[in-house]
């Protein structure tokens, strides 16, 4: 059984123990690891946030396009002017699709809002914020809606297409 | 004795602390994959949906064109494994209208579309569509 005074006593001669450049090494290697953990943690935080933004712009455009899609079945006629804005002729009215700036982007590549409209006046869920940029086409009885996510670093463009089975009816060759 | 104790602690603690972080990781991952699975799925699902009802306009003016507008129930055949398709016919609410209603089931979701013909001469020409899918 060992006493307090051996306890307290200090080490011998010849005993291996830490020098101070051991200890300089140490602290220097742990400063680097340290160093390191911190810009992945910082890297893994903004990589979940993006992830979690992107996700809910995705939410956002899957909301629009649905929405968009739902507008021009019915339609009997749909037009892209000169701004760009696409016009769909509807029984309730005129309904219009414009992409304009967002008010407060917050992710890289998602700085626009698309808008939509019915006779002038915003209807219930009527914008979607954060969008890439986009374009409205029409060719025949089809109206696509062309993201250009290369700005946000996702590759090139993105295209939905929506089509009008009125238009498919009326057109020349269409159905009866 | 006393120093094995608290290194078994520390390690134990350690191994709790490791493994409530993985823990929480695969959760937040599984919920991520569920939620993007389900968005897939639910895509494939409604644009065959799309599909099925864009077919079912044409059959409904073939049939208004061959057979009338006597309100009737006419389920259709689809070469889709797995989905049915049914077309109701109705009279409108102005006259010289007939409303058509074709309904789809893929995929354990039912989509909708409620097509206004409007009768025209001697044929009837589809005036308004309206399409009700899952969301």
């Amino acid at each position: 059984m060992r006493t307090g005074s051996e306890e307290l006593r200090p080490a011998k001669r010849g005993v291996p123990g830490f020098v101070l450049m051991e200890l300089l090494i140490a602290l220097v290697l742990l400063a680097v690891f340290m160093i390191i953990i911190t810009q992945v943690f910082v890297l893994a935080t903004r990589a979940h946030r993006d992830s979690i933004r992107r996700t809910a712009q995705v939410s956002r455009v899957d909301s629009a396009v649905r929405r968009l899609r739902e507008d021009v079945w019915g339609a009997p006629a749909a037009t892209v002017d000169a701004q760009g804005e696409l016009h769909v002729t509807r029984a309730e009215g005129e309904v219009v699709w414009r992409v304009g700036p967002a008010p407060a982007p917050v992710l890289r590549g998602a700085e626009y809002r698309l808008e939509r409209t019915i006779n002038g006046a915003r209807a219930d869920q009527a914008s979607w914020n954060g969008l890439p940029a986009a374009t409205f086409s029409v060719s025949g009885q089809v109206v696509t809606l062309t993201f250009h996510t290369g700005a946000a670093g996702l590759g090139g463009d993105e295209s939905v297409s929506a089509i009008s089975p009125v238009m498919l009816q009326a057109s020349p060759g269409g159905a009866p | 004795m006393k120093c094995h104790a608290r290194s078994r602690g520390t390690a134990l603690m350690m191994a709790l602390v490791m493994m409530a972080l993985v823990g929480a990781a695969v959760a937040a991952l599984t919920v991520a994959f569920a939620a993007d699975a389900h968005r897939t799925r639910m895509a494939r699902i409604t644009a065959q949906q799309r599909q099925l009802l864009l077919a079912a306009t044409v059959m409904a003016g073939d049939e208004l064109q061959a057979h009338g507008a006597a309100p009737r129930n006419l389920p259709l055949a689809t070469p889709v494994a797995g989905s049915t398709l049914t077309l109701s016919i109705a009279p409108g609410q102005e006259g010289a209208t007939t409303i058509v209603t074709a309904r789809c089931m893929y995929g354990g979701s039912a989509g909708t579309e409620t097509l206004t013909y409007r009768q025209n001469g001697g044929s009837w020409r589809l005036s308004d569509a309206r399409l009700r899918l899952p969301p």
